[in-house]
C-alpha cells in the first residue's frame, strides 16, 4: 500500500472571471523514505499540489489516500486532526510563533498532541539538537537567522512523528550556504528517521538533491525521474 | 499554555496594548470618579435632610400622615418615649407639635409649618442649632419667642428681635394668633428649609392651642449608628402596631430617589464611555489579528483547531482588559480616597447647591458593589469587542493565509 | 499635485480608509448624542419651570423680589401691556397678582397661594388648563376659584364646594370672601399642587382692594436664545420703579443647578474625548505600521521624506474630514429623531424626575453649533493623532521598512 496515493486530482478555482485550472487530472503515489522534489515553472501548481496533499485544500474531483485513508471527504475538525497527528509542515516563512523560543516552538506541536511533559521535553531537545541548534534552545525566532529558523521549522515537523513531512518553498528565503545546509539536514533526517520529505521548490540546487523529482506544468503531470 | 501564549502575544506589540490598557483604565477611573462624585452629591444632600429635621425615624398616627390635622396627634405618646428612652441604639429624639400656617409681618405674610419643640431636646435630635446664624436657640427670655431661617425674616423684611405673627387653626377650627419674638436665625442648605420652617417652644403653642398637655404629631428619632435602623424600626414597629413608624426613606422618597437616579446616571455614562471603547478595541485587536495571518494560518495548518485559536485571542483581550481594568480601579480608587478625604469645594455653586438641599463641599465615595459592577461592565464590553476579530481570525483558511505573496 | 497624489491613496486602499473614518464617525456620532442630551434636559428642565411658574421674563417693581407684598404690587402704565405684547420675539404677555391666604372647609385651613390671572392669557402662556381633571377653568372675571387637586384633599373640598377664605389686603387691610370651586388641576409639581389657588385677576384685586393692581407682568419669548436682547430692549420701555427680570434671578438655584450639571456634563464629555483619543490613535498607529514597506519604497524609489510626510499629512486631514462629515450626516438626522422623540424614562429615574416636577422623558437638543462644536473637537483630535505617522516616517529607513 502507497504511502500517499493521489488519483485524478482536478482543482480549479472559479472565484475569478476566468476559471482558473490549478490541477488537471493528476495521478501520482509516494512511499515511504522518499525524498522527492515537486517542480514547474510557476502557476504550474506544485503549491496546490502540496496543500491537497496536506488536506489544506480539497479537490474539484479525484481523491487522496494516505495510508489507504481517504481524507479527501474529511470534516473540517477531522482534518484538522489528522494533520497534527500525521503529517509535518514546513513552510516558506512565518513557520514559528514569534513569541515562543525555539524549544517551545517545537513542544508547542507536542502539546497539541497531548505529549506528557517530560517525553515533549526529551523530544524537543533530541531534535534540535539533530538540526544542529542544542545551544540555541532558548532563543527567540527574532534572534535566529533565516536558516536556522527553518531548521527550527523541520524540528518541529518531525516532533509530531508524521508519517511524512511536507515543505513549500523551504530554501526560497534562504542564501545559497543555508540552502546547502538545510539540505543536508533533511537529507540527514530522511535517512536517520526514514521519515518522507515532499517539497515543492524551483531551485535548481535543491532539484539536484532530491532522490525523485516529479514535474507538473500547467497542472499537468509531466515526468517523473529517480 | 495557552494563556502564556496569550500573556507573550500581548506584550508583543507594547505601544499598542499599551494604549488599549491606558483607555481602558481612563475610561474606568473617568467614569468611578463621576459616579463617586454624584454619588457624594445624593450623600451629602441626604445627610443634610438627616440631621437638618428628618432625623433617621419618624412616627407618626397613620391619620395624621394621611392628613396633616391638628387633631391627628398620637394618643398615648408617653408610651412611645418611654420605649424610646430604653434602646441603646436610639441617639436622641424629639416630640413635635406640628402646625401648618401662616408667618406674618407689617407688610408681609407666608404660608409655613410652625414646629412646636422642646428646645433641649431638639437641640440633641437634629444639628439646626450649629446652623444658627444669629441669637440663641429658644433660650431667650421673652414669653413668646420663635426661631426662624434668615430667608424668611428677609422675605417678611423682619429681623432678629422683631416681632412675628403666627396665624394657626386649634382643635376646634378657630383660627389662634401668636405674636412672638424672634430670637433666633438659622440657615441650612435647603432655601425651600429655611423658608417654611417656623420653631416655637411646645409649651408656647400648648398655652394656645388649650390643651393641658403637648399635643405631638411627630417623634422624630436620631440614631447613634444608622445601621441600626432596620432593627430599630422593627422594634419599634412591633411594639406599637397602630402607630405609623417610618425610615427616612419613606418620609422624603425624594431623596431616596436621587440616590437611585445618581446610580443610574453613572451606569449611564459608564455605558456611553463603554461604546467609544468597543470600537477602539474592535479596530486595534482587528489589525492586531490581521497583521498576525500567516502565523495563524500555520498555526491551524500544523494542527490548532480553530476553536482554540479563537479562545488564544479572546484570551489576549482578557488580559488586556484586566490589566487596564485593575489599573482603571487603581486610579479611580486613588483620586476618590484623595479628595474624600480633602473634600471638593464647590461654594461658587453654593446657590444652586442649597437649592436642592446639598452642602458645598463634597465627599466623593463609591459603594463597593458599584466599583465592581462597574469594572465587570468594563472587562465584559472589552471581551465582546474581541469577539469579531477572534471571528474573523478562524475564518481565514489555511491555505491561504500560508501563501507568503 | 500633491493634494491629487493624496486624494488618490485615500482611494485605493478603501479598507484602510473606511476603518479609519468610521473610527472618526463613530466618535462623532456619540459625542453629539451625549452633548444633544446633556444640552436637550437642560433647555427642557428650563422650558418646564418658566412654563409652569416664572415665564422667561417678568416686569415687576423693583423691591417685590425681596420683599413679597402686595405693598410692592404696581398699576400698569397706560400701554405698556400692548407695548410688551408687541414686540418682536414675545409670544404671550400676562397679568398676575400673586399673594398669600388662609383658606378653610368645615374645620381645616390651610395656608395657600393666590394667584391672581388673566384665565385667557395666562392658559395660552403655560397651558395650565392641560392640568385639568375635575370640573371646569377660570373664565374672564370669574367668580369661583380652582385649586390644586393636593390641596383640594388636604381641605376635604371638591368641585362646588364652598371655601372661606381670608388674607392681608393692600394697605394692610383685611381681604376676607366666601368662594365656589369650580375645578381641581393636577399640577406636576407637589409643592404647587399642595397649595395653589387661582382666581380671576380682578376677582383677586377686589378681594384684597387693590383695584388695577399686579404683581408682576409675566412673558413667554418664541426663542429663549433671543432672552438677553428682549430683556434689554424691554428695560428702555419700563419706567421705574418697575424692573425686568429674567427666569434666572427668579430661579437661581435652577440656574446654578444647571451650571452644576453642564459643568459635569463638560467632564464626562473630556473623558468621552480621552477615551476617543485613544481609539483614534491606536487606530492611526495600526494603519502607520501597515503601511510601512509602502512607505519604505516610495522612499527608496526618491520621494523625499518631507514630501512622503506631506502626503500623509494630506492623507489624514481628508480621511478624517470624510470620517467627520459621515459622523455629522448620521449623528444630526439621530439626534434630530430623538428631539421628536425623546426617550421615555422608567423605574427609579422616572420617579426623580417626577419629584422635580418634570415629565420622565429624555429629551434631546440640535442646535447647530453644538453638532458643528463636537465633530469640529474630534475633528481635532483625529487630525492630532494623524502627527504620528509623520514622527514615523522621519524615523523610518527605507531598508528595514521594505523587508516588512
Amino acid at each position: 500500500m502507497a504511502l500517499i496515493d493521489v488519483r485524478h486530482i482536478t482543482k480549479t478555482y472559479n472565484s475569478t472571471a476566468v476559471p482558473v485550472h490549478a490541477l488537471r487530472d493528476v495521478n501520482v503515489h509516494f512511499e515511504k523514505k522518499e525524498f522527492t522534489a515537486i517542480v514547474g515553472p510557476s502557476g504550474s501548481g506544485k503549491t496546490t499540489l502540496l496543500n491537497i496533499l496536506g488536506g489544506l485544500d480539497a479537490p474539484t474531483s479525484g481523491e487522496v489516500l494516505i495510508g489507504g485513508q481517504n481524507i479527501t471527504g474529511m470534516k473540517e475538525s477531522a482534518l484538522v486532526e489528522f494533520r497534527l497527528r500525521h503529517i509535518g509542515f514546513v513552510f516558506q516563512a512565518y513557520n514559528l510563533i514569534p513569541v515562543l523560543t525555539a524549544i517551545e516552538n517545537v513542544e508547542f506541536i507536542m502539546l497539541l498532541q497531548g505529549v506528557g511533559k517530560k517525553e515533549r521535553h526529551e523530544r524537543a531537545r533530541t531534535l534540535l539538537a539533530d538540526v544542529g541548534l542544542a545551544d540555541r534552545l532558548d532563543s527567540r525566532p527574532s534572534q535566529l537567522s533565516g536558516g536556522q529558523q527553518q531548521r527550527v521549522a523541520v524540528a518541529r515537523a518531525l516532533a509530531s512523528r508524521p508519517r511524512f513531512v511536507l515543505a513549500d518553498e523551504p530554501t526560497a528565503n534562504l542564501d545559497s550556504e543555508s540552502t546547502t545546509s538545510l539540505l543536508d539536514m533533511m537529507e540527514e533526517m530522511n535517512a536517520k528517521y526514514e521519515m518522507t520529505f515532499i517539497f515543492s521548490t524551483h531551485d535548481a540546487r535543491v532539484i539536484e538533491r532530491a532522490h525523485r523529482v516529479i514535474t507538473l506544468e500547467d497542472g499537468r503531470f509531466q515526468e517523473d525521474k529517480q | 499554555m495557552l494563556f502564556l501564549l496569550a500573556w507573550r502575544n500581548v506584550w508583543r506589540n507594547v505601544k499598542r496594548s499599551t494604549i488599549i490598557i491606558v483607555s481602558i483604565a481612563l475610561g474606568l477611573a473617568g467614569g468611578l470618579f463621576a459616579g463617586a462624585v454624584m454619588m457624594g452629591m445624593g450623600e451629602s444632600m441626604i445627610n443634610s435632610a438627616i440631621d437638618r429635621n428628618l432625623g433617621h425615624l419618624q412616627i407618626h398616627s397613620p391619620a395624621y400622615r394621611r392628613d396633616a390635622l391638628v387633631s391627628n396627634y398620637i394618643r398615648s405618646p408617653q408610651k412611645v418615649l418611654s420605649l424610646l428612652d430604653t434602646l441603646g441604639s436610639v441617639k436622641a429624639y424629639s416630640a413635635r407639635t406640628l402646625l401648618e400656617g401662616m408667618a406674618s409681618s407689617a407688610n408681609s405674610s407666608y404660608g409655613v409649618t410652625i414646629t412646636g419643640v422642646d428646645p433641649e431636646r431638639e437641640r440633641e435630635t437634629t444639628a439646626l442649632v450649629s446652623m444658627l446664624v444669629a441669637g440663641n436657640f429658644l433660650a431667650d427670655k421673652y414669653r413668646t419667642q420663635a426661631v426662624i431661617g434668615k430667608k424668611l425674616a428677609e422675605r417678611l423684611g423682619l429681623k432678629l428681635k422683631s416681632k412675628i405673627i403666627l396665624t394657626f387653626q386649634d382643635r376646634s377650627g378657630e383660627i389662634v394668633y401668636m405674636a412672638a419674638r424672634i430670637v433666633g436665625l438659622f440657615k441650612t442648605e435647603s432655601t425651600a428649609f429655611d423658608e417654611m420652617t417656623v420653631f416655637v417652644r411646645q409649651k408656647d403653642v400648648t398655652r394656645l392651642l388649650g390643651a393641658r398637655k403637648p399635643l405631638i404629631h411627630e417623634i422624630a428619632i436620631r440614631l447613634k449608628n444608622s445601621s441600626t435602623l432596620p432593627a430599630t424600626k422593627a422594634r419599634l414597629a412591633s411594639g406599637f402596631s397602630d402607630l405609623k413608624v417610618e425610615e427616612w426613606r419613606e418620609i422624603a422618597p425624594e431623596l431616596a430617589f436621587m440616590s437611585t437616579s445618581v446610580e443610574s446616571f453613572t451606569y449611564l455614562f459608564v455605558a456611553i464611555i463603554i461604546f467609544a471603547l468597543i470600537f477602539g478595541i474592535t479596530n486595534t485587536m482587528l489589525m492586531a489579528v490581521m497583521e498576525r495571518i500567516h502565523e495563524l494560518g500555520i498555526l491551524m495548518a500544523v494542527g490548532m483547531k480553530r476553536g482554540r485559536v479563537f479562545i488564544m485571542i479572546l484570551m489576549e483581550t482578557l488580559l488586556l482588559s484586566f490589566v487596564g481594568g485593575m489599573l482603571g480601579m487603581l486610579i479611580g480608587g486613588a483620586a476618590i480616597a484623595w479628595f474624600n478625604h480633602f473634600g471638593i469645594d464647590l461654594s461658587a455653586f453654593a446657590q444652586g447647591l442649597e437649592g436642592f438641599g446639598s452642602g458645598t463641599t463634597l465627599y466623593p465615595y463609591l459603594p463597593g458593589v458599584m466599583y465592581a459592577a462597574l469594572t465587570v461592565m468594563i472587562v465584559v464590553a472589552a471581551n465582546i469587542s474581541a469577539l469579531m476579530p477572534a471571528w474573523k481570525a478562524v475564518r481565514l483558511k489555511p491555505a491561504q493565509a500560508v501563501r507568503v505573496y | 499635485m500633491l493634494v491629487k497624489l493624496a486624494w488618490k491613496n485615500v482611494w485605493r486602499n478603501k479598507k484602510r480608509t473606511l476603518i479609519v473614518a468610521a473610527s472618526v464617525m463613530f466618535a462623532v456620532v456619540l459625542a453629539i448624542l451625549m452633548r444633544s442630551a446633556q444640552l436637550g434636559s437642560y433647555a427642557y428642565m428650563i422650558d418646564s419651570a418658566t412654563h409652569l411658574q416664572t415665564g422667561y421674563l417678568q416686569v415687576q417693581h423693583r423691591d417685590y423680589r425681596e420683599n413679597r407684598s402686595l405693598e410692592k404690587s404696581y398699576v400698569p402704565p397706560v400701554g405698556l401691556k400692548d407695548t410688551l405684547t408687541q414686540m418682536t420675539g414675545v409670544s404671550a404677555v400676562a397679568p398676575r397678582l400673586e399673594t398669600f391666604a388662609l383658606v378653610s372647609h368645615d374645620s381645616v385651613t390651610r395656608a395657600v397661594g393666590i394667584q391672581g390671572i388673566d384665565p385667557a392669557a395666562e392658559d395660552a402662556m403655560t397651558r395650565l388648563s392641560k392640568w385639568l381633571v375635575k370640573g371646569s377653568f377660570l373664565e374672564k372675571g370669574d367668580s369661583s376659584l380652582i385649586m390644586g387637586a393636593g390641596l383640594a384633599k388636604k381641605l376635604n373640598v371638591t368641585v362646588g364646594d364652598s371655601v372661606v377664605l381670608y388674607g392681608m389686603g393692600y394697605h394692610g387691610q383685611t381681604a376676607a370672601a366666601i368662594l365656589n370651586v369650580r375645578g381641581l388641576l393636577e399640577l406636576p409639581l407637589p409643592q404647587l399642587n399642595n397649595s395653589a389657588v387661582l382666581m380671576s385677576l380682578s376677582r383677586v384685586q377686589y378681594i384684597y382692594m387693590a383695584p388695577g393692581r399686579v404683581t408682576a407682568l409675566v412673558m413667554m419669548l418664541d426663542h429663549p436664545d433671543e432672552m438677553a436682547r428682549i430683556k434689554t430692549e424691554l428695560a428702555r420701555h419700563v419706567p421705574a420703579p418697575l424692573t425686568v427680570i429674567d427666569w434666572q434671578e427668579m430661579m437661581p438655584e435652577l440656574k446654578q443647578y444647571i451650571q452644576i450639571d453642564n459643568a459635569s456634563g463638560l467632564i464626562m464629555l473630556a473623558i468621552l474625548y480621552m477615551v476617543i483619543a485613544f481609539g483614534v490613535f491606536g487606530t492611526v498607529m495600526m494603519m502607520t505600521a501597515e503601511r510601512e514597506r509602502e512607505f519604505g519604497i516610495l522612499n527608496a524609489l526618491g520621494m523625499k521624506k518631507t514630501r512622503l510626510m506631506a502626503v500623509s499629512a494630506v492623507e489624514s486631514v481628508m480621511v478624517s474630514f470624510i470620517g467627520a462629515l459621515a459622523g455629522l450626516a448620521l449623528g444630526i438626522p439621530l439626534a434630530l429623531y430623538y428631539v421628536e422623540h425623546p426617550i421615555r424614562l422608567s423605574g427609579d429615574l422616572a420617579a426623580a424626575y417626577e419629584t422635580l416636577g418634570i415629565e420622565p422623558v429624555m429629551s434631546f437638543s440640535a442646535r447647530p453649533d453644538m453638532f458643528g462644536a463636537q465633530a469640529l473637537v474630534v475633528f481635532v483630535i483625529a487630525v492630532f493623532c494623524a502627527l504620528y505617522p509623520l514622527f514615523f516616517i522621519r524615523r523610518m529607513r527605507a531598508s528595514t521598512a521594505i523587508r516588512h
